[in-house]
């Protein structure tokens, strides 16, 4: 037995694909406008047996695995640190206000400038779009710890090191998964932008190249492959949070992706 | 007096981290890099914009067609997304059939879309409106549904209990309670609606902000670049700050203004 | 007015569950409530006295029985406006005003908006808010909030006036003047109450009786008179027949708790 809300949601999705399916094949000559899910599908066949698709896609996963592994990793670090100290709160703050007010794409010819068309730019893209949100979150989770765990800390005699393992960090663990989280749908729009306006690999080169040439099966492909992702990546960082932070309740999914 | 200790030492370590920044940069710009097609001094970006501003007026049709295009993807997503939502909200069948295609268009980078949006609209104002559209309704119509989802259940059972009518249900509870949540998505909305303008305009146009970045981008023109940069963030913090208002002013129970 | 305001016949409700036996929340309650009348109902928790409450609100439909108004079934009138509801947690609306929430029942009910505003004002003045009537509930004290809620269930000029634990979140200091503060507009407005409490003390000092509730499925176990004269106030606690009376219920209480489970099962 099928909840009723996903039988509605399949048939919504099925009748939606054949009636695109339908209108293209009667009303368009070309497929140049709306090409038909069949020949979408079998485009996207070609080019995933040919492993061009691979390669593509491969690109643009370590483009994002570097940067935000090194957004979290500094995120974390700079962000525990502005929750400590006050003054160095007050030093860094004009500064991730201005990075933060900075809509990344018109950073992003910037960057290219500065580093080049290859995977390094991305990289930065990366890191730029998710450390903010993480150095916020981690040190607004920092800053809100409840002073009575702290004082329990104090009372059991903890070391500083100990409390901050056992206390502080566990304390702003959701705070600090609420921040990455918000970063990586950022982050995946950022990554295209930056390899649609200068690269030679990628997903966002994908759909230059398909979109330059007028191949449009092969840039409804992408499209739908960066629509899967996208969906994809949100579930499991939904799933992750619930499961790294269970004793808070899941935040709801209307923050900024 | 201590704490006016505080707040001065918070403006000099403030000011002064700005400041040691720009020295920093200066010197960085004009001793160690020494290339203006790489980087260029803030007081060369400070008379640049200056320039550009009261001198030449060279930034005002960009400022205006951006704004435009802006402005109308902007309010065709509160009139769109703001009544789906609540309707989403108020039916399930409505809900059903529409999450999987809502949830799909959300979390895919938009950015996908703008090729193919060209390809139906041409490089004319409607692609350009339409991408903005659609960086900005997701976060209004998503913040509508919510908003309205969550409306606390005694509230409703007050307004049974007043035997209110739908009606009055609708207009005297669901909806009041609902504003702070719509205010919310809108004010996500103006960043991404933002990013949307510069994504159009790099698509395919001849003016406006994000046309002015593109281009001094490829023409190394670095100082242009630096202030198309500074105006979309002022344009930015300016929203922000129009929305806040509106917030406290329409929403003036709320004494802290959060959204989520 | 001969007959009883309220009557309830062999009143049930139950919830069912899924491929199960339905959850039985209350059965077989029967009770007569005079006009003008102030009865209390005490229980242990999980007795069912809310749900009780809305369901004679017509907030929640029942599975059995009758429940008659002024000789009327429930259904009949359930469209009119004859009961007020005071709600236990501040159910004040954030967005309105004191005065704005005591109109909410009032207003665009086809009378003048002059004078349904003054009603409403009227009513803050019974409850001691006049001077309130533009401030919004977030600032006013969790007392005044619970004040402006009883004015607005009296402004609709209820018949019946239902009161579900109102004074259960307060302070120990606040509560006690929220009751004698009660028992004033009581005396002031003479209305039928049907209040809900599981404090003891609370429901002697303020009624004419007290009906006690089993454990659940809850039903009426026993009901008494309170013999104490009105007007009361604090010093009647310390009446012998006070504390008799309060001994009694809480030996009721007691037994019916135990044989729930016991206390750790609450």
């Amino acid at each position: 037995m099928f909840k009723k809300e996903i039988v509605r949601g399949a048939i919504s999705i099925s009748v939606g694909v054949v009636i695109w399916e339908i209108l293209t094949r009667l009303l368009l000559e070309n497929e140049l406008l709306i090409p038909p899910p069949s020949s979408v599908l079998r485009t996207f066949w070609t080019l995933a047996a040919s492993g061009k698709l691979n390669k593509h896609f491969e690109a643009t996963l370590i483009e994002f695995a570097y940067g935000f592994s090194t957004a979290c990793t500094l995120g974390i670090i700079i962000g525990y640190f502005m929750g400590m100290y006050k003054w160095f709160d007050e030093i860094m703050d004009p500064w991730i206000a201005t990075l933060y007010s900075i809509p990344v794409i018109a950073i992003v010819p910037l960057i290219i400038i500065w580093f080049g068309i290859g995977m390094l730019s991305k990289i930065i893209v990366v890191f730029k779009i998710t450390v903010v949100a993480i150095i916020l979150n981690t040190a607004a989770g920092i800053k809100n710890l409840d002073p009575v765990w702290l004082e329990l800390a104090q009372s059991l005699r903890l070391t500083g090191w100990q409390t901050t393992y056992k206390i502080r960090f566990p304390g702003a663990l959701p705070y600090i998964i609420t921040g990455m989280r918000l970063g990586v749908g950022r982050a995946l729009l950022a990554v295209v932008v930056a390899e649609l306006m200068a690269s030679n690999a990628g997903l966002g080169y994908l759909l230059r190249d398909s979109s330059e040439t007028w191949d449009s099966p092969k840039l409804f492909v992408t499209v739908i492959l960066l629509a899967v992702i996208g969906l994809v990546s949100f579930n499991l960082i939904k799933r992750l949070e619930q499961r790294m932070a269970p004793w808070r309740q899941s935040a709801e999914w209307s923050s900024e992706a | 007096m201590e704490a006016l200790t505080r707040n001065l030492n918070s403006t000099i370590l403030r000011v002064g981290s700005v400041l040691a920044g720009l020295v920093f940069w200066h010197f960085l710009a004009t001793t160690v890099i020494n290339d203006t097609t790489f980087l260029v001094s803030p007081i060369v970006v400070v008379a640049t914009g200056y320039e550009m501003l009261f001198v030449n007026g060279e930034l005002y049709p960009h400022l205006f067609a951006s704004s435009w295009i802006f402005f109308y993807g902007f309010l065709l997503a509160i009139v769109a997304g703001v009544p789906l939502g609540f309707l989403m909200a108020l039916s399930q069948i409505v809900r059903d059939y529409v999450n999987p295609w809502m949830t799909t268009l959300y979390t895919t980078p938009r950015i996908a879309f703008a090729p193919v949006l060209l390809l139906w609209f041409g490089v004319g104002g409607g692609a350009k409106v339409s991408i903005v559209f659609l960086g900005c309704v997701f976060p209004i119509l998503i913040n509508s549904y919510y908003g309205m989802r969550v409306v606390n259940r005694e509230y409703v059972e007050l307004a049974r209990s007043f035997r209110l009518n739908s009606r009055a249900l609708f207009f005297k509870i669901l909806l009041p309670a609902s504003v702070p949540f719509v205010l919310a998505g809108v004010r996500l909305a103006i960043g991404r609606g933002l990013t949307g303008v510069a994504i159009a305009e790099w698509f395919g146009a001849t003016e406006g902000l994000g046309y002015l970045i593109f281009f001094a981008g490829q023409t190394l023109n670095i100082p242009t670049l630096f202030v198309g940069v500074a105006v979309f963030a002022a344009l930015g913090i300016f929203g922000f700050e129009v929305v806040r208002r509106v917030e406290a002013y329409a929403t003036p129970w709320k004494t802290d203004a959060r959204g989520s | 007015m001969a007959g009883p305001v309220l009557e309830l016949r062999n009143l049930n409700k139950e919830i069912p569950r899924p491929g199960g036996d339905p959850f039985i929340i209350f059965k077989n309650i029967n009770l007569t409530v005079r006009d003008g009348e102030f009865v209390s109902i005490v229980g242990p928790s999980g007795c069912g006295k809310t749900t009780l409450l809305r369901v004679i609100n017509g907030l929640m439909p029942h599975s059995g029985g009758q429940i008659l108004i002024d000789g009327k079934s429930a259904e009949e009138v359930n469209q009119e406006l004859l009961m007020g509801f005071v709600f236990q947690g501040a159910s004040l609306l954030p967005w309105r005003t004191s005065l704005k929430n005591v109109l909410l029942g009032v207003e665009g009910r086809g009378q003048n908006a002059k004078d349904t505003e003054q009603r409403a004002r009227k009513h803050l003045e019974l409850v001691g808010l006049s001077g309130f009537e533009n401030y919004y509930p977030h600032q006013l004290s969790g007392g005044m909030q619970q004040r402006v809620n009883l004015a607005r269930a009296l402004a609709v000029n209820p018949r019946i006036l239902l009161m579900d634990e109102p004074f259960a979140a307060l302070d120990a200091q606040t509560r006690n003047f929220m009751q004698l503060e009660l028992l004033r507009i009581w005396r002031e407005t003479r209305k039928t109450v049907i209040f809900v409490t599981h404090m003891i003390a609370e429901a002697i000092l303020l009624s004419d009786r007290v009906v006690v509730f089993t454990h659940r499925p809850g039903t009426v176990r026993s009901e008494f008179q309170v013999p104490l004269p009105r007007p009361r106030t604090m010093d009647i606690k310390s009446d012998p027949r006070f504390l008799d009376l309060e001994n009694v219920v809480w030996k009721q209480i007691e037994e019916e708790v135990n044989a729930a489970g016991g206390f750790a099962k609450l």
